[in-house]
């Protein structure tokens, strides 16, 4: 394991993550997980926008 | 621009002074306390209290919980819906009672529908956990942004320049600065003061940062997924002007799968529309 990939680990062990660590795994993740959080979005826009429709009629 | 408008910021007296929960509150406490307490004693309590009483029953007898026969009496609510449930509904009831506030900057019954859809949602995501859990799951949705009223009752002014002035910035670290602390901390507080179950308090304190509790990591999470849901389908208004971030350690420790959730979202807002008067009876 490369040394940078170690100490990323013993900072995250030690809960020594600075805010901008924090987001950035974040936005990572959402990169990592693009299918479904896509999939999570479609059902959310297609929920909301029969709703519209029910509120309309 | 946000520095010239910081206004006095909330003491700790401030919140030390928040207001108390009433005496029937802390009789039910210490009935709770007691290792062996029984639905009997649990009734008496509560039946001491003409308000409270009339509370619960219109709450077990709401669609909300669809029980196919009247219950008539406090005792057969606390068998019907457990110990926690009743404990959990009036600390709930109450503390929405004390602080029925009205203010320019947020419209209050939109801000009790946001709570009561994020307290239906959680449940829902939980459905298949103990009945314990999704009755926490529930109150602690309603309750989550709790801390806002506090900022309502103590600094109802400062509240409206803060909603209407800096609506595009109204994350935590703004809250802060102008408040001196933000929401989750105010609500928990007013939860500690409340002597509100540790599960629910924890909530409060951490439903924007899911990632940061070590226990009821569960629960934090349903109700930071409800929470981001509610927004997305403009459930009511919260006083949030973006939706929150999706937190993805959060949806992956609920387990839900994205086909799922299309079914609990149409079932919870169908209950969200039949309860509406449960909505009222919680205020």
């Amino acid at each position: 394991m490369a040394e940078e990939v170690k100490d990323e680990v013993a900072r995250k062990e030690s809960g020594t993550m600075t805010a901008f660590d924090r987001h950035l795994e974040r936005c990572l993740s959402m990169i990592m997980h693009h299918d479904e959080v896509r999939q999570i979005a479609d059902v959310i826009k297609r929920v909301k926008s029969e709703r519209m429709v029910q509120e309309g009629g | 621009m946000v520095e010239s408008m910081l206004p006095n910021k909330l003491s700790e007296a401030q919140l030390v002074d928040l207001p108390s929960p009433p005496g029937i509150i802390q009789k039910l406490h210490s009935c709770m306390a007691e290792e062996e307490v029984s639905s009997n004693e649990l009734a008496r309590v509560i039946e001491t209290d003409q308000a409270f009483t009339a509370r619960i029953l219109k709450l077990v007898n709401s669609p909300f919980y669809g029980f196919t026969r009247d219950i008539a009496s406090v005792q057969e609510a606390v068998t019907m819906i457990g110990f926690h449930a009743v404990h959990q509904l009036l600390l709930a009831t109450s503390l929405l009672s004390e602080f029925r506030t009205k203010n320019s900057a947020i419209n209050i019954d939109d801000f009790w529908r946001h709570s009561f859809g994020v307290g239906v949602i959680a449940r829902r995501i939980l459905n298949t956990v103990d009945r314990d859990t999704k009755q926490a799951a529930f109150v602690s949705g309603v309750l989550h942004d709790i801390g806002r009223l506090v900022y309502m009752k103590i600094m109802p002014d400062t509240f409206v320049t803060f909603y209407t002035e800096l609506s595009m910035v109204t994350d935590l670290e703004a809250e802060v600065k102008f408040f001196g602390i933000d929401h989750q901390e105010t609500g928990r507080a007013l939860a500690q003061k409340w002597n509100f179950p540790e599960s629910v308090t924890t909530v409060i304190a951490n439903h924007h940062n899911p990632d940061a509790v070590e226990n009821h990591g569960l629960l934090v999470s349903a109700v930071n997924i409800a929470d981001i849901l509610c927004h997305a389908l403009q459930i009511g208004d919260s006083g949030n002007y973006y939706v929150s971030e999706f937190n993805l350690g959060a949806w992956k420790r609920i387990g839900l799968i994205p086909e799922d959730l299309e079914g609990i979202l149409k079932k919870a807002l169908d209950e969200i529309d039949e309860s509406e008067k449960v909505v009222a009876q919680l205020r």
